[in-house]
């Protein structure tokens, strides 16, 4: 009886060690699924896709690059859809190099499963287009090692974060949006 | 038997008196000092290092013991986010600052002798061996010895920032070492 409880406690403590706390903090932190929202391509928008689906978290499928796009800087924007996403990795010279695409769903959400392409960080010249915007929008900051444009692009603008990630600073530069 | 006792006793009072001697707190005035590269000519190099390193999930992260502070990162106090051209304002001086004091007080005795060198073993500092891919780095090497950006950073160790290589490496593309 003893040895099955010092056992027993062995196995426990193996377990609880193994585990990491700021990971499990980083999963706990975002909190319950949306009202309505089943898991899948379009939940949890706006949040670090990679603190579940980077390798450590619990998710099933991991992904190396995903995010949320919304139409508009402001705080209230609906999310853009059909949106174009590209993306260089270090091995890719933006001038000329051949970026790695992906496409919004009906959440502004993308992702890049890590199987279909797993990229030499850092990333750069990360662009989104839409349709009927001639310019796309380029972030010249590179991502040195996280997949989750959320980890830095997160809401309310700060010290510490640029923010949601948008196609155009003002709704009227929308296509479609009245003169 | 005797003296086995005393020397056991010696020994325990030897023991006992180092133990004492590490537990004695500091004087409250003690300070670790530092000799630093010139402050003047820091920002070329706080600019190359928020650029390349100062990223917001890299070493513009709050939680980094190196900290870089910047307009592409990391701001400091109520400064708007991103650098002037995307709408935000520029690094400040109290940015390069915070930088320049994050940066020299990593390892302030290993800095006091590379400055003290001249800058001949840049290599000493563990920022420099990282930067290079010397040492176990999670962002990888990203900078070759010799290169600007290199040039940029050892240039300033040594005395004389090379301020053309500090603009060349900014304005360097990307790649992989």
């Amino acid at each position: 009886m003893k040895r099955s409880l010092g056992i027993a406690v062995v196995i426990g403590a193996v377990v609880w060690a193994c585990g990491d706390p700021l990971q499990n903090a980083r999963v706990a932190a975002l909190g319950d699924e949306r009202a309505g929202v089943s898991p899948g391509p379009g939940h949890r928008p706006g949040q670090p896709c990679l603190a579940c689906h980077g390798g450590s978290g619990p998710a099933d499928v991991d992904f190396s690059v995903a995010g949320t796009i919304y139409q508009t800087a402001a705080a209230d924007s609906p999310p853009l859809s059909g949106a174009t996403v590209t993306i260089f990795d270090a091995t890719q010279l933006a001038d000329g190099g051949v970026p790695h695409t992906a496409t919004t769903n009906a959440a502004g959400n993308f992702f890049v499963r890590q199987e279909e392409w797993s990229p030499t960080f850092p990333l750069h010249d990360i662009a989104v287009s839409g349709a009927g915007i001639a310019t796309p929008t380029v972030m010249h900051t590179v991502v040195g090692r996280d997949g989750s444009c959320a980890a830095c692009h997160f809401d309310p603008r700060g010290r510490d974060s640029r923010g949601h990630v948008y196609l155009v600073v003002d709704p009227a530069d929308l296509p479609g949006a009245a003169p | 038997m005797r003296h086995a006792v005393l020397r056991c006793g010696a020994l325990a009072l030897a023991c006992v008196a180092a133990v004492a001697s590490a537990c004695g707190a500091p004087p409250d005035d003690a300070r670790i000092s530092v000799v630093t590269p010139d402050r003047a000519q820091f920002p070329p190099v706080s600019a190359l290092l928020d650029h390349r390193c100062g990223s917001l999930d890299c070493h513009g992260a709050r939680t980094r013991n190196l900290q870089i502070y910047g307009c592409e990162g990391l701001r400091l106090g109520d400064a708007a986010p991103g650098c002037r051209s995307s709408s935000g304002t520029d690094t400040s001086v109290e940015e390069h600052e915070a930088t320049f004091r994050s940066l020299v007080a990593l390892e302030p005795a290993v800095m006091s002798a590379v400055v003290q060198g001249g800058g001949a073993h840049p290599e000493l500092l563990t920022f420099v061996r990282k930067a290079r891919g010397t040492e176990a780095h999670k962002g990888g090497a990203l900078i070759t010895p010799g290169d600007d950006q290199d040039v940029c950073i050892t240039s300033w160790l040594a005395g004389a920032t090379n301020l053309d290589a500090c603009a060349a490496a900014v304005a360097e593309p990307v790649r992989v070492r």
